[in-house]
């Protein structure tokens, strides 16, 4: 995909092209009744050219926003998250940052008991898995309910990526199921995200 | 609030204590606010945010006539600017018919002898209505006409907003 | 109406499109109106209107006061409508609040006509009883007892019932009144004086599913709507108010397909209420 570069500022219900011509891509769309594409956002367009292995040889009209926006969850985006609160059968969570970037209005997530990991899902005790303040990585199962999202770390690459101990340092990882505090030695338990390798 | 698979949008429209010309008056629109939701939501692709309100609220300042369609042009300009996915812009305007005359765009003193009123809204460039409000008494002629007068009117309006917003997207990007 | 399946959709879209609709009608027909009148007998005038399972009863109350300074040659008129919780589950809370202001707004549009009073089905002058100093106030108020679609219609013609059910009693102003003070009045018990309801405009909602558009929608068929365009026509075949719900654009040349539909369809449910109006004050009288 490369971009053809062109600056041109649209507005929403301006004409984009024709359905035969140009595919509709993000901030544009189709219109069934007389099939031309419009566009729907304020801001500037940008024409992809189509991978030269793909059946459908249109270009792909997109808009780009012309402001910046804080980046939302939705099902499938890793996040980090720190924990807030630890109960019996979930956890909950405040999602910091999307991907690469960080939120602007706080979103806030719960990882269930049956979401932590991948084997064993019944034996997870929530309390050996987390603590409040941990920082951990998550996928977003879905938009959840009308106060959360629904998270999981139940795949090796996600889990707990960083903690501080009852001392106060932060912990070092030494299995998939523990972390220990470099000062005191003493060892907890975490449900760990493997890291690199 | 309960979880919700599209968008929803929740619309307000007020006016100040000194918009009116007597204090106070019109301080309670709650059926504008009504107006500019119905006016709006055709025109918002609320399928593509799931479980988000998007919150309008219009404050009159001043009140010279014609406020309805203003305040609903206005927000759509809003709704533009902050990004919000959009079928096409949202332009309205009004007319009064006093006696045998059509004045489009009226002022207090015009729509409050008017003898019958028409507001159209409606996404410009698809050329489709999306409100349309008539009182008074009219012949089937006399709404043609009126409605023509304001669609023209709204095509023009939407280039105005159109360029103003070009405007704001290339001198925000220097 | 939230919990139509797939194939229930389908059939009321499909029938809509065949001109045959679920309960046999036509897409331009009306479900058999039954008109009541005299319902309340505290209010000044009533009627109760039944459209299928609609159910609306809407009463007049006439109360004495000063017109507005901007209109001294004008009576008032105000129309308030209130959905019964019972009517429909979606009417308890908020929104029933909604609908009600949408209905009192769309009603008010529709029969009270524009701000100088032309048009208006209600001759508002004929409420003056002292220019500048006193007039009659109609209050008209509505309750939805039952909701089965159609509900602007219906209360249209509960308000036409009602007024032409309306008697309000003659005044005997007194003689020398003075320039500023109050006139005073003798409210006759006897002698009443009826409304001329003959330019009283009827309202025709057109509800546009799928690519046609039907008169007289119950509330599944609602549901399927992408919008709705109700009209008020009155016997000259003259709009006199129009309003829209529903977020789906329309072109305006549908909008102009939809008013002359709506104007034949006018005519035949004026005779058809006049004819059910007229019946059951014959009716009233003779109880």
């Amino acid at each position: 995909m490369k971009e053809e570069g062109e600056r041109e500022v649209v507005t929403p219900g301006e004409v984009l092209g024709k359905a035969s011509d140009v595919r509709a891509g993000r901030g544009a769309y189709l219109a069934p009744h007389n099939n031309l594409v419009y566009a729907s956002l304020t801001g500037f367009r940008r024409a992809l050219s189509p991978s030269p292995d793909s059946p459908d040889q249109r270009p792909t009209v997109e808009i780009t926003d012309h402001k910046a926006h804080g980046a939302v969850p939705e099902p499938g985006s890793i996040v980090i998250a720190r924990v807030t609160k630890v109960m019996a059968k979930m956890a909950s969570a405040d999602i910091m940052c999307v991907g690469p970037k960080s939120v602007r209005e706080k979103f806030s997530g719960i990882i269930r008991q049956q979401d932590v990991r991948a084997t064993e899902i019944d034996k997870v005790d929530m309390h050996l898995s987390f603590r409040p303040g941990d920082i951990v990585k998550a996928i977003v199962l879905s938009l959840g309910d009308a106060r959360a999202y629904y998270l999981s770390t139940a795949k090796n690459e996600l889990g707990v990526v960083s903690a501080e101990s009852t001392a106060g340092a932060t912990m070092v990882p030494i299995s998939w199921t523990e972390m220990q505090c470099p000062l005191t030695a003493q060892i907890e338990h975490r449900k760990v995200a493997k890291i690199g390798g | 609030m309960m979880y919700s698979d599209i968008g929803r949008l929740n619309c307000n429209v007020s006016y100040t204590t000194f918009a009116t010309p007597v204090r106070a008056q019109g301080s309670d629109r709650k059926e504008f606010s009504s107006m500019l939701h119905k006016a709006l939501e055709g025109a918002i692709i609320l399928e593509t945010f799931p479980k988000t309100t998007v919150d309008v609220f219009a404050l009159v300042l001043e009140s010279g006539g014609s406020d309805l369609p203003v305040v609903i042009s206005c927000a759509s300009l809003a709704l533009a600017d902050a990004g919000i996915l959009m079928y096409d812009l949202v332009t309205s305007v009004s007319l009064s018919c006093l006696g045998k005359n059509l004045v489009i765009d009226p002022i207090l003193e015009e729509e409050s002898y008017q003898d019958g009123s028409l507001m159209i809204t409606c996404m410009p460039s698809r050329y489709e209505v999306t409100q349309l409000t008539i009182t008074g008494e009219w012949s089937t002629p006399k709404i043609n006409e009126g409605m023509q007068l304001c669609l023209d009117a709204c095509s023009k309006l939407a280039n105005i907003m159109r360029s103003c917003l070009k405007e704001a997207t290339t001198s925000s990007q220097e | 109406m939230g919990g139509l399946s797939l194939g229930e959709k389908n059939f009321i879209q499909g029938g809509i499109a065949q001109d045959l609709r679920s309960d046999g009608r036509k897409r331009l027909t009306y479900r058999p109106v039954s008109v009541e009148t005299g319902v309340i007998p505290q209010a000044n005038g009533s009627a109760r209107v039944r459209m299928g399972a609609t159910d609306v009863i809407s009463s007049v109350k006439a109360e004495l006061g000063k017109p507005s300074s901007l209109q001294p040659d004008k009576g008032k008129v105000s129309i308030y409508v209130d959905c019964s919780p019972t009517a429909a589950p979606m009417f308890e809370g908020r929104g029933g609040d909604e609908l009600s202001t949408d209905l009192s707004v769309a009603l008010q549009c529709c029969l009270l006509g524009g701000k100088s009073g032309a048009g208006a089905g209600i001759d508002l002058s004929s409420l003056i009883v002292v220019e500048g100093k006193m007039c009659w106030g109609l209050y008209i108020d509505c309750l939805v007892i039952s909701s089965d679609g159609n509900l602007l219609d219906a209360l249209g013609a509960a308000i036409k019932a009602a007024l032409s059910n309306t008697g309000i009693p003659r005044v005997l102003v007194a003689a020398g009144a003075s320039g500023d003070e109050q006139p005073e009045v003798d409210i006759s018990d006897e002698e009443f004086l009826q409304f001329d309801t003959s330019d009283i405009p009827v309202i025709v909602t057109l509800t546009k599913v799928g690519r046609h558009y039907i008169v007289d929608a119950t509330s599944e068929e609602e549901s399927q709507m992408s919008s709705a365009v109700s009209i008020s026509v009155n016997r000259k075949g003259h709009i006199c108010g129009l309003t829209k719900r529903g977020g789906a654009g329309l072109d305006p040349s549908i909008i102009l397909d939809m008013i002359s539909v709506a104007k034949h369809v006018s005519e035949q449910l004026i005779n058809k209420l006049d004819s059910e109006i007229a019946a059951a004050e014959a009716g009233e009288d003779d109880s």
